[in-house]
């Protein structure tokens, strides 16, 4: 349904060619937004800025290209990262490093950056993605993929206290499994056996991730900040 | 609109919360049944409504007992032919410590808000089964944290929250889903009489204001937008059994 939410509204979607991520972008497009997608891989999208969101200068430079283009920015959704599956024993202090540097510090970086300029506006609104890895612990994937999202709930929950007086709200997503080319990717008796584990009996979609991070971002939520809304079909229920 | 052909009961919805999500829910083109205990009151909402196009109709209901609870269930279906969203918004706080609460108020406060919560539950299921409905309980910040003078008021709005996650597990597969609201400080009737009853309301206004990051305390229409992102399948069909904050962040801590 097409409502004039975010008509004049300019939002910053980072890992912006993933499946997640394309999703989001999409979402809020047809609301009406202006979308600045960011990834690694190049894309064909209007105002996409291909870069390395590791490199410490990188979420900068973003952030005052936006500014510089388009005036403002009244959504960031931190939404880059990367999910290795290393096993524990395996994990080089160097994997450690760059899977922190991906999916925790650049979401810092980038919340700091657009922070300033929404406390400036006295209004914006931060949503990152965090993950039922987050919350239990990785399972099937990597230890420092799972506390990077721990880390982002409690980022998360730092931002909100910070941006609260200003107008700024910040929240958080904490999906479960989501039909993406990783899933995609396990064969098709794990993936049924995966299904059979959730309560609601199948994956997630990624329109429903971006429906929700939409939501938090939209003056509907204008009362709801330092929250992580589990998209998990009922996988895990804290 | 969201809610196109959806019919939703929300009770306690003559005023604060309840108002709130009913309000939403009709504008975004569902038929809601009003459900309170005063007939005045209730008629009222559902006239704003639309009760006179068939669009919302009330139902003077006592959510503590079964008989009132299916009649209210039975009424909706035969009305508008089904039944999509059960809201358990009816509440009721008493501003007591455990030590200071009668057993007839304990009892008071379980009924009205937990044993309504089961019961409003228990008898919409076997409709929401049909249209892959969805349960929403009101629950409240003190059911996820400590309040001064809320004993029997917390133990219910915790139960509530527990209550919520073992039916969405026991209905997932049925395509039920359940969730629950925990809202702060809101403009409601309830609260503003508390700030009524301090001895420098204006004073204590400020407080609990200043008590929230955001500085101010939330809104009805702000609980309505929530209760619709849960109610509303193309944006939540994959959340279940989640707590949803609407707090302005009064729960992040000190």
């Amino acid at each position: 349904m097409c409502t004039p939410e975010f008509q004049h509204a300019v939002v910053l979607v980072t890992g912006a060619a993933g499946g997640i991520g394309q999703a989001i972008g999409r979402t809020f497009e047809a609301r009406g937004a202006t979308v600045y997608r960011t990834d690694i891989r190049p894309g064909t999208e209007p105002h996409f800025i291909t870069g390395d969101i590791a490199d410490p200068q990188f979420p900068r430079r973003c952030v005052d290209q936006v500014v510089r283009e388009a005036g403002r920015i009244d959504v960031l959704v931190n939404n880059a990262g990367i999910c290795p599956r290393t096993a524990l024993p395996d994990i080089t202090a160097e994997e450690w490093k760059k899977v922190l540097d991906i999916n925790l510090t650049s979401s810092f970086l980038l919340s700091q950056a657009c922070m300033a300029v929404m406390v400036a506006q006295q209004s914006g609104a931060i949503v990152s993605l965090a993950s039922l890895a987050g919350k239990v612990g990785g399972i099937a994937v990597g230890a420092h993929y799972s506390a990077s999202k721990a880390a982002i709930i409690c980022l998360t929950k730092t931002l909100a206290r910070h941006g609260a007086p200003h107008g700024v709200r910040a929240n958080a997503v904490a999906p479960g499994v989501i039909q993406t080319e990783m899933t995609a990717a396990a064969t098709p008796e794990a993936r049924e056996a995966l299904a059979k584990s959730i309560p609601l009996g199948r994956f997630g979609t990624p329109e429903e991730v971006a429906e929700t991070i939409v939501f938090l971002a939209s003056k509907a939520a204008g009362y709801i900040t330092g929250v992580t809304v589990d998209i998990n079909g009922g996988l895990l229920m804290d | 609109m969201k809610l196109n052909d959806k019919v939703a009961i929300v009770t306690g919805s003559s005023k604060g919360i309840g108002l709130g999500i009913a309000r939403v829910f009709s504008r975004e083109g569902a038929r809601v049944a009003v459900v309170c205990r005063h007939e005045g009151e209730g008629r009222a909402v559902a006239q704003e409504l639309g009760a006179e196009q068939g669009r919302a109709i009330f139902l003077k209901t006592d959510v503590t007992d079964s008989l009132s609870v299916r009649h209210m269930i039975d009424t909706t279906v035969q009305t508008f032919g089904r039944l999509d969203v059960m809201v358990n918004n009816a509440g009721y706080h008493i501003s007591k410590n455990v030590e200071e609460t009668s057993e007839e108020e304990w009892e008071f406060i379980m009924n009205t808000n937990l044993r309504s919560t089961f019961l409003c539950s228990k008898h919409a299921i076997p409709h929401l089964r049909k249209t892959k409905g969805s349960i929403i309980n009101i629950s409240s910040m003190v059911g996820l944290v400590g309040q001064p003078n809320a004993g029997a008021y917390s133990a219910t709005k915790g139960g509530q929250i527990a209550m919520s996650r073992g039916m969405a597990l026991d209905f997932a597969r049925d395509g039920i889903r359940v969730n629950v609201i925990c809202p702060g400080w809101i403009q409601t009737p309830l609260v503003e009489d508390w700030f009524g009853q301090q001895k420098d309301p204006a004073a204590a206004r400020e407080y609990i204001y200043g008590q929230h990051p955001v500085g101010r305390i939330g809104t009805i229409e702000e609980c309505g937008k929530a209760a619709l992102f849960l109610a509303c399948n193309e944006d939540s069909a994959f959340i279940t059994g989640i707590t949803l904050n609407i707090d302005g962040g009064i729960t992040l801590g000190y």
